[in-house]
């Protein structure tokens, strides 16, 4: 059982990272947003590409960190892959969303996230093959944490689940201590009332869509350190970061972060009682709990 | 009534939600400096249509807004507190998520001497003072009317616009606002306000103007509003209110 709840918090930890952007976005642009999990499919293989790179030009850039498998390189890349999904999101924004959100209404929104979805997961399959990749072919061993019962838990998970918490800490700080910070929240509770206050809405648009990217980026990364990466990361982490942002409620950054790891040790403590392929099931079961108990999620606002 | 002390002048206004269903058809209004301008009519007559037009949340089709010499018909809302206008809305005009320090703080972001400006603030409302690390969410109703009127104050505006705000509050704490607003204008500002609560806002305003389905139907000084009697049949139910 501690096994599955240290894998759960792992879980967690990605789940919430995907999940911060995500009910940002369906909040301020009130839209479900099914292409957004793609995020992180996008930052993976940005950081798959770039880690190459730099490995090759810099070569001193490849050796690995410590007992992790992570690399200097890789770091590199993940920088340059958060920013390059944030630019991404902005472009597909630009490009499909904004024309759309002027014209028509949110169901238009909602069809189009399930078009952009499909086709950047089949851009990803026609560049780098359907087949599973991994940032390090070298072999990284568990740590025993006890034998009785058995716990084992490796490196890069170790620093995955700090690096999310370390970006996760950061973001909360830009939210509580800064007025951009404030701009945001303002933003995500009352967009109205925000502009008349001087915010420039097409602004912080931009800007939940850049850091919303970012997030997924380092998420997706994240998820290929301890896993591998396949063109399928985004369809496979929609439903969790999805089940996140309702649990939390819509619009709630903390709600997402709590819900994010709701997500995660709910599915790791599933597998306690179903097998492992029924696994996936339970962010729709938390997804339907949470619609018939609690409709606006623990942080939510009541619809009006 | 439209010369150099007018701080604001709508001319013909057409404005609505959508192009083709203008809800105002042609509003013409005047706002002298630091006076309280008062704008009633029964529901639906366009009053907070005609506030939001002005504050560019709603779209113009026709006619003009006027800040002094300056046009800013159609303005963006974001722009309005840099040019010296503030909007208080109806209801939801306070971040509840925010503390109130960081409601005022997210106002005066532009403001170069925002430590001072904030000090000056708390040191206006001294109830938001003490209170000023608790969730804006926490306020009972007139202290949120408190806070929005501070947050509108805070880039110094030469105009507020306020909408309804005695809406929903107990008639002590409306009188209250009513009375801040009024207040506002020893410190230079001209208030232009849309109140149902007519005969409280009479007694605090300068001028006041009477829409009905989109058009101006009357209007005139606020003291003799009071004591007209077709105002008083129409909007204050029936009887003269002694003016004060």
């Amino acid at each position: 059982m501690i096994q599955n709840v240290l894998d759960g918090l792992l879980t967690g930890s990605i789940v919430s990272l995907g999940a911060i952007g995500l009910t940002m976005i369906m909040h301020m642009l009130r839209f479900a947003n099914f292409s957004y999990a793609e995020l992180l499919a996008i930052g993976a293989y940005v950081a798959l590409v770039f880690d190459r790179l730099f490995a090759a030009v810099l070569p001193f850039t490849s050796v690995a960190i410590g007992p992790l498998s992570l690399t200097v390189s890789l770091v590199l890349a993940m920088a340059v892959a958060m920013a390059a999904a944030g630019l991404s999101a902005v472009v597909i924004d630009r490009l499909v969303f904004k024309r759309i959100r002027e014209t028509a209404g949110s169901l238009s929104m909602v069809f189009a996230s399930f078009g952009v979805a499909l086709i950047i997961r089949n851009v990803i399959a026609l560049i780098f093959g359907l087949k599973a990749q991994l940032y390090s072919d070298d072999i990284a061993f568990a740590m025993v944490l006890s034998t009785h019962p058995l716990v084992l838990v490796k490196p890069d998970q170790v620093f995955t689940f700090t690096a999310a918490l370390a970006i996760m800490f950061a973001f909360h700080l830009v939210l509580s201590r800064t007025t951009f910070g404030y701009a945001l929240r303002a933003v995500a509770e009352n967009p109205q009332l925000a502009q008349v206050n001087g915010v420039r809405l097409s602004t912080m648009v931009t800007a939940v869509w850049v850091i919303g990217g970012g997030m997924a980026a380092a998420a997706g990364v994240f998820y290929g350190l301890t896993n591998q990466i396949s063109p399928v990361i985004g369809q496979n982490f929609i439903l969790p970061v999805f089940a996140a942002a309702i649990v939390g409620g819509i619009g709630s950054i903390y709600g997402a972060v709590l819900g994010g790891f709701i997500v995660g040790l709910a599915s790791g403590l599933a597998l306690l009682v179903v097998p492992s392929g029924y696994s996936p099931a339970m962010p729709f079961l938390i997804i339907l709990a949470v619609l018939i108990l609690k409709p606006n999620g623990l942080f939510g606002e009541e619809q009006r | 009534m439209s010369d150099a002390s007018d701080i604001l002048r709508v001319e013909n206004l057409v404005a609505g939600y959508t192009r083709d269903l203008p809800i105002l058809r042609s509003v013409n209004l005047s706002l002298r400096r630091q006076t309280v301008t008062v704008i009633i009519g029964p529901n639906g007559a366009g009053k907070s249509t005609l506030i939001k037009a002005i504050a560019g949340l709603v779209p113009v089709s026709a006619g003009s807004v006027h800040l002094g010499s300056r046009d800013i018909t159609g303005i963006r809302p974001d722009q309005l507190g840099g040019l010296g206008i503030a909007y208080v809305p109806q209801n939801d005009n306070i971040f509840r998520t925010l503390t109130i320090k960081q409601n005022l703080l997210l106002t005066l972001r532009k403001v170069a001497t925002a430590t001072g400006r904030l000090e000056e603030l708390f040191a206006l409302f001294p109830v938001l003072n003490d209170k000023q690390d608790d969730k804006a969410g926490s306020l009972s109703g007139g202290q949120r009317q408190m806070l929005a009127v501070a947050m509108a104050l805070s880039t110094s505006p030469s105009v507020i616009l306020m909408d309804e705000p005695s809406a929903g509050l107990s008639p002590k704490a409306a009188q209250e606002v009513l009375q801040l607003a009024r207040s506002l204008t020893g410190t230079g500002v001209s208030v232009l306000l849309v109140e149902q609560n007519v005969n409280q806002a009479l007694h605090v305003s300068d001028h006041c103007y009477i829409l009905a389905e989109g058009r101006n139907q009357i209007d005139g000084p606020a003291e003799h509003m009071l004591s007209d009697s077709t105002v008083a049949d129409i909007y204050l139910g029936g009887r003269r209110v002694k003016a004060s």
